[in-house]
């Protein structure tokens, strides 16, 4: 079941992300759909999902192919550690979380991509970075919301 | 060599598995859109009458011209340019992430579309094709930071390099200290990129600067193409 709400968080993020823009801006589904597999589900499945999130956000995109298929996963480690010992209880707390989670994303993608010898000016980071964290941790809330309603029938850790 | 056999090969298959329920989500929003929008697409309607009408008036003029054009060049005996081919494609979804800049269309290798095609639209320079699949293809987009282009300023001639900066303008660099430019100017394909026909119009001159190392200027540019509502594209076929 939650493989398909992934799959619907990648069409929503590719046909309809530009109804929701701002500033060229439009929040990351994908990266919530990794987060919200990591605080409920067990090492072995978030990392799975993690995978899957990843693949997708590559096969859509155009640039390096696996960049995002092994970073997710690591991403999915890394929450699943951090979540075991940080309390997520209240939605101010989770919005905090992910966007500094999204922004650790944003600083290592900007390191990879400069790597593989794809500039991006420096302006365009900052605001990509600030603003993308700080838009998919807005976003965030209402998409764990729609995930425990419809998705998620067992109970998680908080 | 591995790697750049079976990525397309992993890519292209689950684009085109995501193809048709990306055109479904896609019409619903517009079916939607034309309901919620509808008092300010009645008023965008009648205005697009009005403009109509004038540039068909403007179209008479324009064909008078080229008329007077053909038989000139006849009588000149210059060589006539090529006209090309092109495919129309509906933009059915966008690169997900924030760091690129990239269309899906919904045309792929049936129709005779090929890596590094260009992508136009009638108002000007799209794009080029990066990524090519049976059914479905990817253009990225003139304000990618990896898209560039050879250009120069139409009035003035003087040529320089036009890239994407991931927003909603483009960077003209590599103009001469002394090049003609300023603000209003258009800015169009030059011909020296390779399967960029010239004369595509790529945007406007909006502000000019010199570069830090003050060797060279250069311009910032809005694109003719309003690339954030775009829906479709024409794939010239060369």
């Amino acid at each position: 079941m939650f493989f398909l709400f992934i799959i619907l968080c990648a069409i929503i993020q590719v046909s309809l992300s530009d109804s929701i823009q701002f500033f060229w801006i439009k929040p990351d589904l994908l990266f919530i759909a990794l987060v919200i597999a990591g605080i409920t589900f067990k090492a072995r499945a978030a990392v799975t999902f993690g995978i899957v999130c990843g693949i997708l956000k590559d096969a859509f995109g155009i640039g390096v192919f696996g960049m995002n298929s092994v970073l997710f996963p690591l991403w999915s480690v890394a929450i699943i550690t951090l979540t075991r010992r940080i309390s997520l209880e209240y939605n101010i707390y989770a919005v905090i979380f992910v966007a500094l989670f999204a922004c650790v994303n944003a600083i290592t993608t900007r390191v990879l991509f400069a790597f593989f010898g794809m500039p991006v000016p420096v302006w365009a980071f900052l605001r990509i970075a600030f603003f993308e964290s700080l838009y998919t941790a807005l976003f965030f809330p209402v998409v764990l919301k729609v995930a425990k309603d419809f998705v998620i029938r067992k109970k998680y850790a908080f | 060599m591995v790697l750049s056999i079976s990525i397309p090969r992993i890519r292209n298959p689950i684009v085109s598995l995501f193809r048709s329920p990306m055109i479904i989500v896609q019409t619903i929003k517009r079916e939607i859109g034309g309901f919620i929008f509808f008092h300010k697409n009645l008023i965008e309607n009648e205005k697009l009458k009005r403009e109509g009408d004038f540039l068909r008036s403007q179209l008479n003029e324009t064909r008078e011209c080229v008329l007077e054009n053909r038989r000139l060049t006849q009588l000149l005996s210059l060589k006539q340019k090529v006209s090309y081919k092109a495919v129309a494609a509906r933009v059915i979804g966008r690169d997900p992430s924030n760091w690129e800049s990239a269309v899906i269309i919904d045309k792929g290798k049936n129709f005779n579309i090929k890596k590094g095609y260009v992508a136009v639209t009638f108002l000007g320079l799209a794009g080029k094709v990066v990524e090519v699949g049976s059914a479905a293809s990817k253009v990225m987009l003139i304000n990618d930071p990896n898209f560039a282009v050879s250009a120069f300023v139409q009035r003035s001639r003087y040529e320089g390099l036009v890239s994407g900066s991931l927003g909603n303008s483009l960077m003209m660099k590599y103009l001469s200290k002394d090049s003609d430019v300023k603000t209003g100017d258009m800015i169009v394909t030059s011909g020296l990129t390779v399967l960029f026909p010239k004369g595509l119009l790529i945007g406007q001159v909006r502000e000019v600067g010199e570069e830090f190392s003050e060797l060279s200027r250069y311009a910032v540019i809005k694109p003719a193409v309003n690339l954030a509502a775009l829906e479709e594209v024409l794939i010239i076929i060369p």
